[in-house]
């Protein structure tokens, strides 16, 4: 029979005690939520995408991390429980955006997936080498279905407020640019969004 | 090897405490239920579509707000556990078919970021509706469910407004002639129980 590990430290817990670590105490009086961050980059030759680097640069529907960047506000915090890749094409003839796919059956060609994943945050590598092809419906121990591609961690990572984070996507080189397709990364999790409660 | 979080703390547990926090304490008295809420709106060109708001002024089969529109009524709260959206299709003035987001003319609605709000506070920001899509949603358990499991339960107390607020690029139109967005929430919650005479 297959094993598994049961624990009652939740991912709010790990977000509390991480932050009070960084003697940043208030974080449990936020506002708890699923926090969604995504950033999206052009498929154009390049053999390393560096996801959030940048991106306050970006705007709907690129990214949604606003102004911060690829940064936390204040208040705000996340635990990195699940992360997929999307990839995203704008029809620029009907000027329509066209519906999102996984790497595999996009068009880009799948050798998408033959990567390395990495993240990194404040200049700390927290995430290494981690094989793409774990995201791919085949080689993925948390897919529910044959075509779900999104990767569940096995430790749940933390962004602390005001601490920079890139996601890194190496891929080949010499793979083909193609024009008005993106690539998408998604992390998602628990968190909190800040919840003053006071008037200003 | 992967780790199950088996957490005592339930939606009802979270429900009666925050709704003790605004002094709402009757609120463990009242009928433990299965709460649903639902909005429709047309896909008439807006880019800014407002679930619930409004939603007195639109009765079955648009909305099961009721007369209490965007506010639960008292005794009632919801937590909200999962959402998921619908594309439902006019044909003589009656809502006839009903879809995932996957059968829309394009992509504009997967491209989408949803917006929840209760008394003016954010408490679900920016939320792509990507991923709600089968492909990327981690709580999907077959290659059409496209009910998304929130993280974080988010508890909705009586008499204050919400409203889910789901923005879209542009598209054209013409392709939406006949279609219409519908929003659900649904979780734990109560209903209104009296136990007393009036």
């Amino acid at each position: 029979m297959r094993e598994f590990n049961t624990t009652n430290f939740t991912p709010q817990d790990k977000i509390v005690g991480v932050n009070n670590r960084f003697g940043n105490t208030g974080i449990k009086n936020q506002q708890g939520s699923t926090v969604v961050l995504y950033d999206t980059l052009p498929v154009d030759g390049r053999n390393e995408f560096r996801f959030f680097e940048g991106s306050s640069q970006r705007n709907f529907p690129f990214s949604n991390t606003g102004s911060d960047g690829n940064k936390l506000g204040v208040g705000s915090s996340m635990i990195i429980a699940r992360a997929y890749l999307s990839v995203v094409q704008f029809n620029t003839e009907d000027q329509v955006w066209l519906h999102p796919t996984p790497i595999d059956g996009s068009g880009i060609g799948d050798i998408y997936n033959v990567s390395e994943f990495g993240f990194e945050l404040a200049n700390s590598t927290i995430l290494k080498q981690y094989a793409g092809l774990d995201f791919q419906a085949e080689f993925n121990k948390t897919a529910n279905h044959e075509n779900q591609v999104v990767l569940q961690w096995d430790t749940q990572l933390n962004i602390p407020p005001l601490l920079e984070f890139v996601a890194t996507w190496r891929v080949q080189n010499g793979l083909p640019a193609k024009a008005n397709t993106y690539l998408r990364l998604t992390i998602e999790g628990t968190g909190a969004i800040i919840a003053p409660r006071t008037t200003f | 090897m992967r780790e199950r979080i088996a957490n005592p703390f339930t939606p009802q547990d979270k429900n009666i405490a925050v709704n003790d926090r605004f002094g709402n304490s009757g609120i463990k008295k009242q009928q433990g239920s299965s709460v649903l809420k639902y909005d429709t709106l047309p896909l008439d060109g807006r880019t800014t579509l407002n679930f619930f708001e409004g939603a007195a002024a639109r009765n079955f089969p648009f909305s099961n707000c009721g007369s209490d529109g965007n506010k639960l009524g008292v005794g009632n709260t919801l937590v909200v556990e999962r959402l998921y959206l619908t594309l439902l299709t006019i044909d003589d003035g009656l809502l006839s078919k009903a879809d995932d987001i996957s059968a829309a003319p394009d992509g504009t609605l997967e491209m989408g970021e949803l917006n929840l709000s209760i008394a003016n506070t954010t408490v679900l920001k920016n939320f792509p509706v990507l991923s709600t899509v089968p492909y990327f949603n981690y709580s999907s358990g077959t290659i059409r469910e496209v009910v998304y499991e929130l993280d974080t339960n988010i508890v909705i107390p009586p008499l204050l407004e919400y409203v889910m607020q789901l923005r879209l690029p542009a598209y054209n139109v013409p392709d939406y002639g006949f279609l219409y967005l519908r929003l659900t929430i649904e979780g734990s919650g109560s209903l209104i129980a009296p136990r007393t005479t009036f």
